[in-house]
């Protein structure tokens, strides 16, 4: 029967495939997207004869292998189910002259045909569906480790960043700490401090109301006083903001910590290092003025003391004078060192034995009471130092120690005085890290001086302005407050530092760094040239200084010397004055500071009119850089006022007569 | 700009349906969850012949890919491709095509490396259609490519998804980059007018695909040739889609009965 229903329909077959493809273009839009409207004349065909080879030979697998191909290719589940129907119709129309029998026959193979596409269109399907959906899952299974990579990413970086982080729910408690906030606060584990309320971590109540700030505003950044586990404070940079999820709405707190205790220290000493640098810009010029006064006083009263006789009232009151006008020039000359130290000669020095020999001269004028510890390091580096003035540095924080300790013994009432002075010397290598701490500190070797005492200690506040001048705790207001100032002031110029550590009650430790250098350096200022103490006073020297008294007294000292004396009021008549009589003077004695036209300048084209006359310079107020500079231009020496007549005159007379014959 | 809010969401989140799933359950896919099949139900109450036009817009990137491999392009570029299933470009062309596809989603893009992985000369690359430059400057193309720079570019079934300023941005950072004779293919629909006044369906469909983060930028084809530019509309200009295939389709005289007129287009632009 099957063979006569095939041969009965295959010569229909291009009706069959046009009929076919009608049917596959009005079902279009039910198959799916992969079925290609162009591919539908090809599948019609292709169908039309597996239609027909199923009517020839009925294997149910040939129409269910046929089902599968029909998934694959996109063909709709309407499409497979209205199949039927069609290939139905085909069949009545084509077999309606045929014996009954035959259309019965036709039929039914049209059933089974299309139960065999269903069965392997359904499996096919399936298959497909599972395949897709394991796909599915695998890429997304991927796409979840690929996320879940990053976010491991992101969580290290917020955990390890220096910053400290914290995270809280939107009624203050936390849900996260990073690592950096652990250390910060103290706290060893997260488990501490999650479910704590936030404002637990702060001191003061302004914590409050930054966060109730945060829903008004973008965000909060400032600095807050935090508490530690320990219950000590510190202050922290923080910014704060609320965190927001994808449409908007508040889920959370965010916060984030820098700890600038050591910032706003460091920012302290460069507030203190400001305000000690104005200062000695003031102190330099009183110093100045000062000791012109000084030197007014004093030139007169050398001149009186020449003539006063010995042994007489009028000899004995002079003196009386002197010696105070030489206790203000003493004064002035701790204020230079603290505005600029004078000229100093360093040279390779062994702190050890500055100690050694400041330690003798102490220990005879500090009461027997306060014990001294010394405790030297065996080989100490050397540095290059004035010793003079490290003497005079250990000297001050010697007695700075000794006044706190007989101070903490009058407060407390202690009998006998139970005080300990400890001097140590230590060779130390500053890391990074440590020469961080302070302002102008660099890593490397440095042999550290420490004075510590066991006296009355100090407030933060009172360590933070320590070096200013006249500030000081003593009750009896001895000396004038320049002590530490002036121990800045010499550290500062050598290139070190000084660390303070106080606490009320126990003592204070000064620790003063002194760079170590690698190579001796050469000693600085002063005239290397051999003085020639032998000449005869005879000569022209020309005197320039706008002080009418100054110039009257070195005028006087040097003509009682035997000198003819020039003088002139300042350098536009000092220039003057020598280009007239240029051949007649031997020395200019010349003052720094003038108006109009300064000491240097004038120096300058003094040399530029004769380059090889000589120029003593006499200034209130020098530093080693001005020496310098003074002798690069030509300056062949340099005085201090308040002058001490005999020494001035005798370097007079070292430059007017010795190696420094000019051609005339 | 998209705001976060409304940056498409990946095809891995299944909290959320994804517009890339809901075009793949609607044109018959499996790669979809219950959430995009609910949503999908949703959009098929206002517009229920989107199944339709998604086939004819996955149809109309065949039929461009024929003809523009009958014309001997064997190096293409594809934006927005979505999943490379069955009967996309690579299955289509000659053997040797060289083709890049690319898509805005991490996960469809790992998903479509996955599925070319067997075919040497087929790329997926992670890119936005709004910055081209992603993939013109990427290694993988300056592999497989080489100095070939004329080539044919798919832009099918995405220009409603981006702005005005995306589309002339990308437009002309194409037109900089590739040769002249270079051929670009998109389709577009013109429900302007519908947006214009304000017709309410329009305007829940326009909601919906905001809230599934996708908002839509109707414009008229006046205006999207004026954006195209320097890419020229070829001679055939706009047609409708079943024209370009040849077919007598019912959804288009439909969506025009519906909604005024309207028809989905396909076009043809060159360098």
């Amino acid at each position: 029967m099957s063979q006569e229903i095939g041969r009965c329909l295959s010569p229909r077959h291009a009706e069959l495939s046009a009929r076919l493809l009608e049917f596959l273009k009005k079902h279009m839009f039910t198959n799916r997207f992969t079925l290609h409207p162009r591919k539908l004349d090809l599948l019609s065909a292709e169908e039309a004869e597996s239609c027909l080879a199923f009517f020839r030979n009925p294997e149910e697998a040939r129409a269910e292998r046929r089902g599968r191909v029909l998934a694959r290719m996109g063909v709709g589940d309407r499409s497979i189910a209205n199949l039927g129907a069609e290939l139905r119709l085909f069949c009545r129309e084509a077999l309606a002259a045929a014996e009954p029998g035959l259309l019965a026959a036709a039929i039914e193979g049209v059933d089974r045909y299309t139960a065999g596409l269903l069965v392997g269109y359904m499996a096919a399907r399936e298959e497909e569906t599972l395949t897709e959906q394991e796909e599915l899952r695998r890429a997304l299974s991927r796409a979840l480790q690929t996320q879940r990579e990053e976010l491991l990413v992101k969580n290290h970086a917020v955990d390890t960043s220096i910053n400290g982080i914290m995270l809280a729910d939107l009624g203050g408690r936390v849900t996260y700490v990073n690592s950096s906030f652990l250390g910060l606060w103290g706290y060893e584990s997260a488990a501490e401090v999650v479910g704590v309320q936030m404002t637990d971590f702060w001191s003061g109540g302004e914590v409050q109301s930054v966060l109730a700030s945060l829903s008004r505003t973008d965000g909060w950044h400032g600095e807050l006083a935090a508490r530690r586990k320990n219950g000590s404070t510190f202050t922290v940079s923080l910014a704060t903001s609320l965190v927001k999820n994808g449409v908007g709405s508040p889920i959370g707190i965010m916060a984030s910590f820098i700890d600038i205790t050591e910032s706003k220290r460091l920012e302290a000493q460069i507030q203190q290092i400001q305000k000690i640098d104005a200062l000695g810009q003031i102190a330099g010029g009183i110093v100045h003025d000062f000791n012109n006064l000084l030197m007014a006083v004093s030139g007169y009263l050398q001149l009186l003391l020449m003539d006063a006789e010995p042994g007489t009232q009028l000899q004995h009151d002079l003196l009386q004078i002197r010696a105070a006008v030489d206790r203000g020039a003493g004064f002035t000359k701790q204020l230079r060192y603290f505005t600029r130290p004078a000229t100093g000669k360093r040279q390779p020095t062994n702190v050890n034995e500055v100690v050694a020999e400041t330690y003798e001269l102490l220990k005879h004028t500090f009461p027997l009471e306060i014990s001294f510890g010394l405790e030297l390091a065996a080989t100490p580096w050397t540095v290059e130092a004035d010793p003079t003035q490290m003497s005079q540095v250990l000297v001050n924080l010697c007695v700075n120690a000794r006044d706190a300790i007989m101070e903490r013994k009058a407060l407390m009432r202690e009998e006998p005085v139970k005080g300990r002075l400890s001097i140590v010397t230590e060779n130390v290598l500053l890391g990074e890290g440590m020469a961080r701490r302070f302002v102008n500190g660099m890593p490397g070797r440095y042999v550290r001086l420490c004075v510590s005492d066991t006296g009355i200690g100090m407030p933060e506040e009172l360590v933070n302005r320590l070096f200013i001048p006249f500030v000081t705790t003593k009750a009896s207001k001895t000396g004038a407050g320049l002590g530490l100032a002036v121990v800045y002031g010499i550290v500062q110029r050598h290139r070190g530092f000084i660390d303070v550590t106080s606490t009320i009650g126990e003592g204070t430790t000064f620790s003063v760094y002194l760079p170590v250098v690698e190579t001796p350096g050469e000693s600085t200022g002063g005239d290397s040239r051999r003085p020639n103490t032998g000449a005869a006073a005879q000569g022209t020297v020309l005197v320039v200084d706008d002080d009418e008294q100054v110039r009257e007294v070195i005028v006087r000292a040097l003509g009682q010397s035997g000198y003819t004396v020039l003088a002139a009021p300042n350098g536009m008549d000092a220039l003057a004055l020598f280009e007239e009589r240029r051949r007649e003077v031997d020395l200019v004695v010349l003052d720094m500071v003038m108006p109009t036209m300064g000491g240097a300048e004038t120096l300058q084209r003094l040399k530029q009119l004769s380059p090889h006359v000589a120029v003593l310079v006499v200034t209130g107020y020098t530093t080693e850089d001005l020496a310098r500079e003074l002798a690069a231009s030509g300056a062949d020496g340099l005085v201090e006022k308040p002058l001490d007549l005999g020494i001035f005159v005798t370097k007079v007379k070292e430059l007017v007569g010795g190696p420094f014959v000019r051609p005339r | 700009m998209q705001n976060a809010s409304e940056q498409p969401r990946s095809i891995a989140d299944a909290s959320q349906p994804n517009a890339g799933r809901i075009y793949d359950y609607l044109l018959g896919g499996n790669h979809n969850f219950q959430v995009d099949r609910a949503a999908a139900s949703v959009l098929l109450e206002i517009a229920p012949l989107m199944p339709g036009t998604f086939k004819l817009i996955r149809w109309f990137l065949g039929e461009a890919v024929r003809r523009l491999a009958a014309e001997g392009f064997d190096h293409m570029l594809d934006f927005a491709s979505g999943l490379p299933t069955i009967d996309h470009i690579h299955e289509i062309t000659p053997k040797g095509t060289k083709i890049i596809y690319s898509d805005i989603d991490p996960v469809t893009v790992t998903y479509g490396e996955e599925i070319v992985k067997e075919f040497p000369e087929v790329r997926y690359l992670l890119c936005d259609a709004a910055q081209p430059e992603i993939v013109l400057q990427s290694e993988a193309l300056q592999r497989l490519f080489g100095p070939v720079r004329r080539v044919a570019i798919g832009y099918n079934g995405i220009m409603w998804f981006l702005t005005d300023e995306q589309v002339g941005n990308a437009m002309k950072v194409l037109a900089d980059w590739a040769d002249p004779g270079s051929t670009l293919f998109l389709t577009t629909d013109e429900t302007t007018q519908l947006f214009d006044e304000g017709d309410p369906q329009m305007a829940i469909f326009a909601e919906r695909y905001r809230k599934i983060g996708q908002p839509i930028y109707p414009r008229s084809r006046e205006r999207l040739i004026e954006l195209m530019a320097p890419w020229r509309l070829t001679e055939r200009g706009f047609r409708l889609v079943e024209e370009w295939l040849d077919v007598e389709v019912s959804v288009n005289k439909d969506l025009a009965r519906e909604w005024k007129g309207l028809g989905l287009y396909g076009a043809f632009f060159v360098r």
